[in-house]
């Protein structure tokens, strides 16, 4: 008969975060900063924020300024002005990166759990298949915001502290909303038909490549459909164009490319998300309830 | 003994494959050992305890209560999975420090309780190393760390010996019969008896999802002592290594391949014991230790003919 010393005191302490998945978001930052080429990506996106940064104070400070000899040649430059239009190009531009970040942070982020059973290692602590799906989706979106939204809305402030004055400020605040708008309209599908990819393929290297084949294929596609039927309309289902006509509603773009009406542009955006979000929860809540 | 883990009729089917079959047991405190081979329904029966899958009929309780999306009763159980794949580039500080503040904790106390937890387990010096840097013990240990680190009232271990080397082995059952020493209640599986026997003599039997038996071990060990064990040992010299056996009573028959030494003994715990010892003597080049039936085919044969 063995001798127990029976010393072995259950966990007594308080439990805190009532939202785990922020700490979810808080793990998965540390292990994707943990990698050099994600770093690497990261610091090339902000050349972008750099450049555009010179741009506003360059036509704040130097454009404005009626007695510097530059302010003339700077007035001749196109889409040099500090407008609505600078900061759609902005986000526009860093969509691409945007695409290619998530893609690499994301393909992998719930294959790999599936993969080494780590699923199962998080669903037998305390949390939910809610706090899983919110922690990954929640991480992307921030790196998303942190590339577009968050370098946004930091270039309208200093345009704002380079031009200070009450017209600068009716002139900008509009742009804050169109900014966060456009930004989000750009990551959620992103991130969800990644992290959907993921789900559903279990190598991270083919949920990645299948993502970006499917969306050269639906860019094709629209171009196709609008080139043979000769009508730009179709680029409406160009995945693409569709976000960009999104951005030129909330940006009061009208160098339009083709006329269809935005909501219809909105109605595909909402049916990627809400698809692709059905598809993780789907899938995680199936690994916890099986 | 207080009863942790009631389980009652319980079955559970995958499409066509019955996992567990009309399976009605108890297990109280202390250290059980669940005994199976593989596919007899072992890990599907952790999963059941901890609420991952739902029963398709049948109930079990944990600690008096369902475990299914019951995050209560979560917080008592700690789980170390079969599987030891991680975030490689994590060090194994981190990966319980993580899960320790998933779990729940605050940063001050899910680090002083991993710290605490990797300290059981004899990892403070490779706490701050890459996993992939780590061995299959060491994984295998940092594992048991996450699942001690919340302090719970029921540890569930699936199969940690696997994969392990000789001094793994006694490292592991080392680990298991001190957390046993303390007073924590813990289930442990395997498919391997020797294994179980050097941590419990308390077994839960389950083959081909349901329960064969329950009980002490010894009553169990006994059915299968009457039948021979064949142990296969790859090592550099099988004829040196021979000379350690052939002079024992229980030794009915040796046999060679090549680098390989194959044992047919009526006493395995003693021939398991030798073998150990000739491994930390470091005596004999042995290579790798393989029970043909020591699976317990045999004995699951004589319980199920």
């Amino acid at each position: 008969m063995p001798i127990y010393e029976q010393s072995y005191r259950e966990y007594d302490g308080e439990l805190r975060h009532k939202y785990r998945w922020v700490i979810i978001i808080q793990q998965e930052l540390r292990v994707l900063i943990k990698s050099k080429f994600f770093l690497m990506m990261m610091l090339f996106a902000m050349l972008h924020v750099i450049l555009r940064l010179l741009q506003v104070t360059a036509y704040d400070v130097i454009a404005q300024d009626p007695n510097s000899p530059l302010a003339l040649a700077f007035s001749q430059i196109a889409d040099f002005a500090v407008d609505n239009l600078l900061f759609f190009d902005f986000i526009r531009i860093q969509s691409p990166v945007v695409f290619l970040v998530v893609l690499f942070a994301g393909s992998g982020m719930i294959c790999n759990d599936f993969n080494n059973n780590l699923v199962d290692v998080y669903f037998a602590k305390p949390i939910t298949w809610r706090d899983y799906a919110i922690g990954k989706i929640g991480t992307l979106v921030l790196i998303g915001l942190v590339l577009t939204a968050v370098p946004g809305i930091i270039l309208v402030g200093v345009h704002n502290m380079l031009l200070p004055g009450l017209e600068t400020v009716k002139e900008s605040w509009v742009w804050i909303p169109a900014i966060l708008g456009f930004s989000l309209v750009i990551i959620l599908p992103c991130v969800t038909a990644v992290l959907a990819s993921s789900a559903l393929i279990k190598s991270k290297n083919f949920a990645a490549i299948s993502i970006f084949m499917l969306l050269m294929a639906n860019s094709a596609f629209g171009a196709t459909l609008a080139g043979v039927l000769r009508n730009p309309n179709y680029f409406v289902w160009a995945f693409p164009l569709t976000i960009n006509r999104l951005g030129q509603v909330m940006f009061k773009d009208t160098r339009l490319i083709f006329q269809t009406h935005w909501m219809w542009s909105l109605a595909i955006v909402a049916v990627v998300t809400g698809v692709s979000t059905l598809i993780v929860c789907m899938k995680i809540r199936r690994a916890e309830v099986a | 003994m207080e009863t942790l883990i009631e389980v009652k009729t319980l079955s559970k089917w995958f499409g066509e494959v019955v996992a567990l079959n009309n399976l009605s047991l108890k297990i109280g405190t202390g250290v059980t050992g669940l005994l199976g081979p593989n596919g007899a329904g072992k890990s599907t029966l952790f999963k059941l305890m901890l609420g991952l899958y739902t029963p398709s009929r049948g109930a079990i309780e944990v600690m008096g209560h369902n475990p299914r999306n019951n995050l209560d009763c979560l917080r008592k159980l700690g789980y170390c999975p079969e599987s030891d794949k991680f975030y490689e580039n994590m060090t194994g500080f981190e990966f319980v420090y993580w899960l320790n503040r998933q779990w729940g904790m605050s940063r001050k106390e899910a680090t002083h309780s991993a710290e605490e937890a990797i300290d059981i387990v004899t990892m403070t010096d490779r706490m701050d190393d890459p996993i992939d840097e780590y061995s299959k013990g060491m994984r295998q240990r940092i594992k048991i760390a996450q699942a001690l680190a919340s302090r719970p009232a029921l540890l569930m271990l699936d199969e940690p010996m696997g994969g392990l080397d000789p001094q793994g082995r006694e490292e592991m059952f080392s680990l298991i019969r001190r957390l046993g020493d303390e007073g924590r209640s813990v289930i442990v599986s395997s498919h391997i008896l020797y294994e179980i026997e050097r941590v419990t003599d308390n077994v839960v039997l389950l083959f081909k999802g349901s329960l064969l038996a329950q009980g002490r071990i010894r009553e169990i060990r006994d059915l299968i002592d009457r039948h021979p064990h064949t142990i296969t040992i790859q090592c550099g010299d099988p004829r040196k290594l021979s000379q350690h056996f052939h002079n024992s009573e229980s030794t009915m028959n040796l046999d060679f391949e090549e680098n390989a030494l194959i044992i047919r003994t009526r006493d395995p715990n003693d021939c398991f014991t030798k073998l150990n010892q000739l491994y930390i003597d470091k005596s004999e080049d042995i290579e790798e230790i393989s029970c043909t039936d020591d699976d317990l085919q045999s004995v699951f044969k004589y319980l199920t003919h």
